[in-house]
């Protein structure tokens, strides 16, 4: 692969003529005649040491290190501060809001500087980022219309469909594009096996998860995607293992440290998940991820009841998250604890809190992950009022979640105005209207947890039992996760069934 | 592992053998005037109610399996019909109404058609063709009425 990139590279002075330079080398590049399609996606930048990191970041990008992929396209844009592919990459990457808003406008700024491929990749990236889904997706089907033999443009469309989209059809398209341009290319047996596991056949996930290993089996992600496929089975021992040989050949693979607390935490182990998330937020390499383990060793305690320790574990994850810049993440905790909290008035107080962190945050963080955590504070204010019979006060807020989705807001905020007003009408016992509602916010235990209960009032057994064993196999922890599955009696953070 | 966005959370995480409808997008041809219709008038439309567009060409219509997975729940809500009957329209017209065997059919189809409408997954959506708004809006955005989940 970096050879092949390499190609495309040269130094001139006039980035215009290096565009078309560009694209002319990737024409050639394809080997045959002017309708041929290009091979690959041209890389713009006035400099071979940017084009060398470039290509290292995006090579760190399919093993899935992060990390290490934002940290190679920053030291491009050291080199080439006007590298617009390197910019777009890291805003699709970085776990730092800050830093994302920044680079998305960059690499606005310098569409016009790239060849019509790259722009094409700047408007599905930066399109989707802004709300623009109709644009954004014509993008990326167009610019993988004009390189349909790029397979690391085939895999990250994928990634992106299958992550950011849950749009498994169309992300195993392209990954298997991808593979039929080279079935030894690694990262899509990975990709494929989340697929299959998403598609619930674990043995099929299995399966080509163990060739992504047998390809890189010096590798830590293999065996940290295959602990993730073994938690998903229930085989926990056998994903610790996975994830001890992940960190036994990569110490620094601060991932796999993250995946052990998980596991532990998924166990009901809570101490010895507590000792693991120590040792990941130590790992961490940055900000955002430093910020999320502080929160996931609080949420242990919730997970045991220990309510008095877990409001010490937040707001030390709280003061944690201002001193790393992590605004939203400090809003957060507040919400979380919120969350559990048991006395009305002191998550009332915590959600007041909570708003008035995100208004400070206002400016320094991208807007659509403002509106976000503020859709979540909105849903949790809703669930609370509910629980305190305050019907009147949720139906305001319902309304102003809904003026907030409306207003071309991020599908997570859709989601939180589809699981406020789901709530709201379950509380109300509308149960066939809550249903809508509750089934649009998807992979919310909460909402599936209401869901439930909501089939089994309107009668529909069948429905009730198939949620009712999803939940129950549920393995990706969260607060929400931990909040639903732990103590279904409790009524502390969701209505309580009247 | 495949990384979630840390500050997404729980949403969108992982959504473990989860079944989605998406959002279906009606795709017109780009030489097409009409930008945006209304929920009635497009009902009109794929019932083939008009038979053609202000501009004279004559509609004609490009669809996948309206009985499939994706389309079978979200379709009916603006044909106000069940995907059987979708199909039995379908079947007595057979040459305005066609139900081919993927997206890419229905866009090359609309591309090559200056008087066609095709209903596609919004993930399939190119260039090739125009998107139109239902009652003002496009697919994706909150309250468009062949929104998936």
């Amino acid at each position: 692969m970096a050879t092949e990139r390499k190609n495309t590279m040269k130094l001139l002075p006039n980035l215009q003529r290096l565009s078309q330079l560009v694209i002319a080398l990737a024409l050639c590049a394809s080997g045959s005649a002017e309708k041929a399609p290009p091979a690959k996606l041209p890389v713009t930048t006035s400099s071979s040491e940017a084009a060398q990191y470039f290509e290292a970041g995006m090579v760190n990008y399919e093993n899935h290190k992060w990390n290490l992929a934002v940290d190679s396209w920053n030291r491009a844009i050291k080199a080439d501060p006007k590298f617009a592919q390197a910019y777009v990459w890291i805003c699709f990457t970085t776990g730092d809001p800050a830093e994302e808003a920044r680079d998305r406008a960059k690499a606005k700024s310098l569409i016009n500087n790239v060849s019509p491929g790259e722009q094409l990749l700047i408007r599905w990236l930066v399109g989707v980022r802004e709300n623009h889904y109709v644009e954004g997706i014509m993008a990326m089907n167009d610019m993988l219309a004009m390189f349909p033999h790029d397979k690391r443009l085939n895999f990250m469309a994928g990634y992106w469909l299958f992550r950011w989209q849950d749009e498994y059809e169309i992300s195993k398209k392209f990954t298997l594009r991808a593979l039929a341009e080279d079935p030894n290319y690694a990262p899509c047996y990975n990709q494929i096996g989340y697929i299959y596991s998403r598609e619930g056949d674990i043995d099929k996930a299995l399966e080509a998860i163990a060739k992504y290993i047998s390809f890189l089996p010096n590798e830590p992600n293999p065996h940290d995607s295959y602990g993730e496929m073994l938690r998903f089975a229930g085989r926990y021992q056998d994903a610790l293992e996975q994830y001890r040989l992940a960190l036994k050949i990569d110490p620094t693979f601060y991932i796999s440290q993250k995946e052990l607390g998980e596991t532990y935490s998924l166990m009901g182990n809570e101490p010895q998940a507590r000792k693991e998330y120590e040792k990941a937020i130590a790992l961490a390499p940055n900000s955002s991820a430093k910020a999320e383990y502080s929160q996931k060793l609080a949420l242990t305690y919730v997970r045991e009841k220990n309510y008095a320790e877990a409001d010490i574990a937040y707001l030390d994850a709280a003061a944690k998250a201002l001193s790393l810049k992590q605004w939203i993440w400090e809003a957060r905790a507040h919400r979380v604890m919120a969350m559990y909290e048991p006395n009305h008035s002191s998550a009332m107080r915590n959600l007041a809190q909570a708003d008035a962190l995100l208004s400070a945050a206002a400016g320094k963080v991208a807007q659509i992950d403002l509106e976000e955590e503020k859709a979540h504070i909105l849903r949790v204010r809703v669930e609370r009022l509910l629980d305190a019979g305050d019907t009147s006060d949720a139906e305001s807020l319902v309304a102003e979640l809904e003026r907030m989705a409306s207003d071309g807001s991020g599908v997570n905020t859709e989601r939180s105005y589809h699981g406020a007003a789901g709530t709201l009408l379950f509380a109300q016992q509308n149960y066939a209207d809550a249903i809508p509602q509750l089934e649009e916010d998807v992979a919310n235990p909460l909402s599936m947890r209401l869901l439930i209960m909501a089939y089994r009032e309107t009668g529909d057994a069948d429905e009730a039992g198939n949620l009712a064993r999803k939940l129950r196999t549920w393995k990706v922890p969260s607060v929400e996760e931990a909040l639903a599955i732990s103590d279904s009696s409790n009524s502390k953070s969701i209505v309580a069934i009247k | 592992m495949l990384r979630p966005r840390t500050l997404f959370l729980g949403l969108i995480l992982c959504a473990a053998q989860l079944c989605f409808a998406r959002d279906l997008a009606i795709v017109a041809n780009k030489s097409n005037a009409t930008s945006t219709v209304t929920a009635a008038e497009l009902e009109k439309i794929l019932k083939l109610s008009v038979s053609s567009w202000p501009d004279g060409k004559k509609v004609k219509i490009f669809m996948t399996d309206p009985g499939s997975l994706e389309s079978k729940t979200i379709l009916p809500r603006v044909y106000k019909i069940t995907p059987g009957e979708i199909k039995a329209l379908a079947d007595a017209h057979k040459a305005d109404i066609q139900i081919v065997g993927s997206d890419d059919i229905v866009l090359t189809m609309v591309d090559n058609n200056p008087g066609a409408i095709g209903v596609v997954n919004v993930y399939s959506i190119n260039s090739q063709v125009k998107v139109l708004k239902i009652d003002g809006k496009l697919p994706m955005e909150q309250g468009y009425l062949l929104h998936g989940n």
